[in-house]
């Protein structure tokens, strides 16, 4: 039709056409072969801009082609988690993800040069084998830095792209790991105290969309990293030389509540939890449940000082095994004589305890326990937290086994908060993993015991590691006191006599206890054929090492000549 | 033809839309600058973020103990024991004099520490 137009316009031109200042050849000649090969190239002009024409018209119409690659994977912001002291915990680092479109890859070799640019160890005929594919989607390389990012982006490669990730990364690998605990693949804690953190209220806000990278706060614990690294160091020698399942240790502090550090081996790294789920992972210090053995005679002498019917200079028989309906109670060292308070205890004899215990109403016995919080669940921030078990009804056997540490399971975590009051003067505490000042503790402390009792107990700690089991637990400078415990496990519903569960629950300095210190060992073995396995050969010298290394740092000033006849006079 | 109003009109009309036109033109310029330097901090807050991360890691305490293990030897390295803390006020009187004694003396005097670490030289 156009062409059929133009031709018309040539004919009208015709008779003008000698007028005209231009004058077209084949017009002039009158030559219709010429004329035809003008209107033809004419046309076929027409036609092909035209065809570019329409083409343009047709790619303005159409959406552009859409960004491609797989969705944008949306991943929230957390805050940083930090340390007491402000050092780095948790943190969001966002990482690029580099794919490429083979089918917009206009040429393989120059993307693949520009790319070596970059990322030097890019393998050159691997990648160039999948740009020539014809899928329509290709990852090159993930979790590049962003300065990584933003080099390729300026080489201007067409083809390829990124996708930002959010990744969620602990600097500290697995040395707090049961404490931070996890998060998912959309950076959603499910454990520890990341699972705390949304629980506060973190979910919602990213509901809404205001979870900000900007706008989130650090959030702080009351962990010390340094002490953290040397407590987890520690439990990880102790179960290479001792050649047990597990290990677990805490450091609180006994004034204000805090979990200064924490940990429980065997653990996982947070960074890639690919084990975390696995049966042996738990969290043995605020997760799982122990019968604590001989650690629990310091509360039942506790129990018993603080009730007035025992007196520290009270004497008990201890020389014959004593007898319950068809059970036998007897001591592991039996000295076979009469003992003092001061002598059952770091003698750590059972016969002597449950004498002593015996001396309060069973009713009084269990009330107490409840009071120092070792029969509850406790509350803390860690959703982790298992509930204590033991017989409903406590009878005269149960009060008896219970007095010295079996027959009650609970969590070390709770075990050491009620070590806490037994010395800092008799308030009980509730754990925490956030930062508290001693006045916010003192809101919430319950008296527990008096004072006079708690005083009485420092003594015996003291004691039992200058004089009794505790001995390898002593760090000249630091007045460490404390209580061993070497419980049967039971296998097979029956006490064996192979497998152990040791412990040494400790405090430092115990003339004005600042830190409470509890390490347990699952079945510790002989260090050598013949030695014993003992609590006081295994628990008590990780806990010296942990009180030698971390003191200093916890700005505990070291003492030196302070007779222990000063700290048994300030009992009296 | 055209009185010289009319002449001065057009003159404005054309300068008005040539000023439009170049602020028009600035302002794409200006929100362009804008993005690039908003993407531009973007990319040093991530940066700045990894950072952090890679500078927590190199002070992680248990990297900092695998390096202590290798050099201590060659560093001299020792752990503190107890007995080797202490404030001033411990030492007695004369002890602490000799502080002084020790700063007052000429700079040439002073003993140089032969134990060199990585970060000073001497």
């Amino acid at each position: 039709m156009i062409a059929k137009r133009i031709r018309q316009l040539f004919r009208r031109a015709k008779p003008k056409a000698p007028e005209a200042g231009i004058v077209l050849d084949g017009a002039r000649t009158g030559n219709g072969r010429a004329r035809n090969r003008l209107v033809m190239t004419i046309g076929v002009f027409v036609l092909l801009y035209g065809a570019i024409a329409g083409r343009l018209v047709y790619l303005g119409f159409q959406e552009p082609a859409d960004g491609s690659g797989p969705a944008s994977h949306n991943t929230a912001s957390r805050p940083d988690i930090i340390d007491r002291n402000g050092e780095l915990l948790a943190t969001d680092i966002k990482t690029f993800s580099l794919f490429a479109e083979p089918r917009r890859i206009v040429d393989a070799d120059e993307a693949i040069e520009k790319l070596v640019t970059v990322l030097p160890d890019i393998q050159y005929e691997q990648t160039y084998h999948r740009l020539r594919t014809d899928a329509g989607f290709v990852w090159l390389r993930r979790h590049l830095s962003p300065r990584q990012q933003a080099e390729i982006m300026a080489l201007g490669i067409p083809g390829i792209g990124f996708r930002a990730e959010n990744r969620r990364f602990y600097p500290g690998g697995p040395t707090a790991a049961h404490i931070m605990g996890l998060v998912d693949i959309d950076n959603k804690g499910i454990a520890g105290i990341e699972k705390f953190i949304d629980s506060l209220g973190l979910a919602d806000l990213r509901e809404i969309g205001l979870a900000d990278r900007e706008a989130l706060k650090p959030f702080q614990l009351s962990i010390d990293i340094r002490v953290q690294h040397i407590l987890h160091d520690e439990l990880t020698r102790a179960m290479e030389r001792f050649q047990t399942i597990a290990a677990g240790g805490v450091v609180l502090d006994a004034r204000t509540g805090e979990v200064i550090a924490m940990a429980s081996l065997p653990d996982y790294d947070p960074n890639n939890p690919v084990d975390a789920h696995k049966k042996d992972r738990l969290n043995r210090m605020s997760g799982g449940v122990f019968e604590m053995g001989s650690t629990f005679k310091g509360f039942t002498t506790a129990m018993a000082l603080d009730s007035g019917a025992v007196d520290i200079d009270d004497n008990f028989d201890a020389r014959q095994p004593l007898r319950v309906g068809k059970f036998t109670i007897k001591d592991f060292h039996g000295k076979g004589r009469v003992l003092s308070v001061p002598e059952i205890f770091i003698y750590s004899s059972n016969i002597g305890t449950a004498r002593m215990a015996e001396q309060i109403p069973i009713e009084q016995h269990q009330a107490f326990f409840r009071r120092i919080g070792l029969l509850d669940r406790m509350t803390t921030e860690l959703p982790e937290v298992a509930t204590p078990t033991g017989p409903e009804e406590w009878k005269r056997i149960n009060r008896i086994t219970i007095s010295f540490g079996h027959g009650v399971a609970t969590t070390p975590l709770q075990t050491a908060v009620a070590a806490s009051a037994l010395v800092n003067g008799g308030t009980l505490i509730e754990p925490t993993f956030l930062p508290r000042t001693a006045s916010q503790a003192a809101e919430q402390a319950k008296a527990v015991l008096s004072p006079k009792t708690s005083a009485a107990m420092r003594y015996l700690f003291r004691l039992n590691v200058e004089k009794g089991s505790g001995r390898r637990a002593d760090v000249p400078g630091y007045f460490v006191g404390g209580k061993t415990g070497t419980a049967e496990k039971v296998v097979n519903g029956r006490y064996s006599t192979d497998k152990r569960f040791n412990a040494f629950l400790s405090a430092f300095p115990v003339d004005d206890p600042q830190y409470v210190v509890l390490v347990i060992l699952d079945e510790p073995k002989p260090e050598q054929p013949g030695m014993g396995a003992t609590s006081g050969l295994n628990t008590a010298p990780v806990v010296s090492n942990v009180v030698r290394r971390s003191a200093p740092l916890l700005g505990v000033m070291p003492e030196f000549g302070h007779e222990s006849t000063a700290l048994l006079a300030s009992t009296q | 033809m055209f009185r010289t109003t009319d002449v001065i009109l057009i003159g404005v009309m054309v300068a008005a839309a040539g000023m439009t036109f170049k602020i028009k033109y600035d302002a794409e310029l200006k929100l362009e600058e804008v993005r690039r330097l908003e993407a531009e901090i973007r990319t040093e807050r991530d940066t700045i973020d990894v950072l952090t991360a890679d500078l927590s890691v190199l002070t992680q305490p248990s990297r900092l103990q695998k390096l202590v293990d290798v050099y201590a030897e060659e560093l001299k390295l020792k752990g503190v024991d107890p007995d080797q803390i202490g404030s001033l006020s411990d030492l007695p009187e004369t002890l602490r004099q000799i502080g002084e004694i020790v700063s007052a003396r000429p700079p040439e005097d002073a003993v140089t520490d032969d134990v060199q670490t990585g970060a000073v030289s001497q």
